[in-house]
């Protein structure tokens, strides 16, 4: 009966205890991919520059993938300067993910996920995309594909000999997740 | 009587020492925007003295709800504290991610995947370089294709000016036309030449080709015209051309031909 005050204020005086995270995850080995195309060709821009951390707590994890803009590369720097002024990168340099999942489904094939991408100046919420999961060891690789448009991000298409790209702007996801 | 005195000595403490909880729950919130919010215009230390969630925090909240200015009905500090992070979700498009509840570790930001405020922080300068820099390049790119036509015409209207044709209206238009593609070509590359160069940036794939080319169309726009001048005065005395001027033709060959494949060097995949 004596003990529960001392126990309240053992509690009470560490409040960091409560905000401990449950886990952690790191990403390794990212690779984003965007395609766009237009009628003459289609082009895809990969970075292998983004970092990602997940915070895991009470069954919830809370994921951030963040990459530069300028990362981008689609193997002609014309092409590239080009992309990165017409999605205003000068002014907003890095793309940013957030998403949460629940920490069970880590162990899922496929996991649906709502995206919050910053990008360009613009925030935009994916619902419901759908991600396949491979766990090998403690490392799970995640690939999948973000519909993302040039509209979304009110991106004016680039023009290649006055002709537009198309709107679509599919980005490929290759990420492999290991616990901190 | 003892054991009323422990217990209140040990909710003291209690109140005591969750103080810094709630201070902690404030520190990345600037007032501005709580009051933001719309609830309850506070400052960060009237938020922390509403937040202890502690069996006294009723009283607290009772006792603060009396002081003049504390408004009506406080929300929770919790509801109205959140990170930068938070912050920057709400101020989106969409919403969809919930602030994480209180207790909860702060959701990972980029400070914390470990990049810093010159990867993170963009500036105007540097995307008014970049659009000066594609206004020019689009420029380029227009101009370039129109000069085309002025191009192919003074192709075409070589036949009118050399071998054994002597009129001398075929000469003129032929001249006219090449003066014009010329001039049209010099302006389309000052537009090239001039458009800011990003420092740091690698010269990478088919740019590099049509940058080469336009060494054997750039000089080629230069000879082929003096060379013109040339056969044209020899044309003019009534002579065959001959010597360096009768050049002319392969020279405007070549250069129409490095010049074709400069376009489709950036417009083609190969």
């Amino acid at each position: 009966m004596n003990k529960k005050p001392l126990l309240a204020l053992c509690l009470l005086a560490f409040p960091t205890l409560g905000r401990a995270a449950d886990r952690q995850w790191v990403l390794e080995q990212p690779t984003l991919t965007y395609h766009v195309s237009h009628p003459l060709h289609s082009t895809a821009g990969v970075s292998h520059a983004a970092k990602g951390k997940g915070v895991c707590h009470a069954g919830q994890c809370d994921f951030l993938i963040a990459v530069p803009v300028k990362s981008f590369d689609s193997g002609d720097s014309n092409r590239d300067l080009h992309m990165l002024q017409v999605v205003r990168g000068g002014q907003f340099p890095m793309v940013t993910v957030r998403t949460r999942l629940p920490e069970e489904a880590s162990g899922s094939a496929t996991i649906h996920a709502d995206l919050e991408i910053q990008f360009a100046g613009q925030t935009v919420v994916y619902r419901q995309v759908p991600f396949q999961l491979a766990t090998q060891g403690s490392q799970t690789r995640i690939t999948g594909t973000i519909p993302a448009t040039l509209s979304d991000f009110k991106i004016e298409p680039p023009t290649l000999l006055t002709i537009p790209v198309k709107n679509e702007m599919p980005v490929s996801v290759d990420m492999t997740w290991r616990p901190q | 009587m003892r054991m009323i005195r422990r217990r209140t000595i040990a909710l003291a403490c209690s109140c005591f020492f969750t103080a810094p909880l709630s201070s902690f729950a404030q520190t990345n919130d600037p007032p501005a925007a709580a009051s933001a919010e719309g609830d309850t215009t506070f400052s960060a230390g009237d938020a922390a003295a509403l937040s202890p969630r502690c069996a006294i925090t009723p009283l607290a909240m009772a006792a603060l709800r009396s002081e003049p200015g504390a408004g009506a009905d406080p929300s929770f500090p919790e509801d109205q504290a959140s990170s930068p992070t938070d912050r920057a979700q709400a101020q989106g498009q969409g919403q969809g991610q919930a602030a994480p509840p209180a207790g909860n570790p702060a959701p990972p930001s980029l400070e914390d995947l470990g990049f810093g405020s010159e990867q993170t922080q963009g500036s105007a300068q540097s995307q008014a370089l970049l659009d000066k820099r594609s206004h020019m390049l689009k420029i380029h790119q227009r101009l370039g294709l129109i000069t085309t036509v002025p191009l192919v015409a003074t192709i075409f209207s070589g036949g009118l000016a050399g071998g054994r044709s002597t009129s001398s209206s075929g000469r003129d238009l032929h001249a006219g036309l090449g003066a014009l593609t010329a001039t049209l070509y010099m302006t389309t590359a000052y537009y090239a030449v001039f458009a800011p160069k990003l420092p740091g940036t690698e010269v990478r794939g088919p740019i590099r080709l049509h940058k080469a080319l336009a060494w054997i169309h750039g000089t080629g726009m230069i000879l082929t015209p003096i060379l013109g001048a040339i056969a044209f005065d020899q044309k003019n005395r009534g002579e065959k051309i001959h010597g360096i001027a009768s050049a002319h033709g392969a020279v405007g060959a070549v250069t129409a031909a490095a010049y074709g494949l400069a376009i489709l060097s950036v417009s083609l995949k190969f």
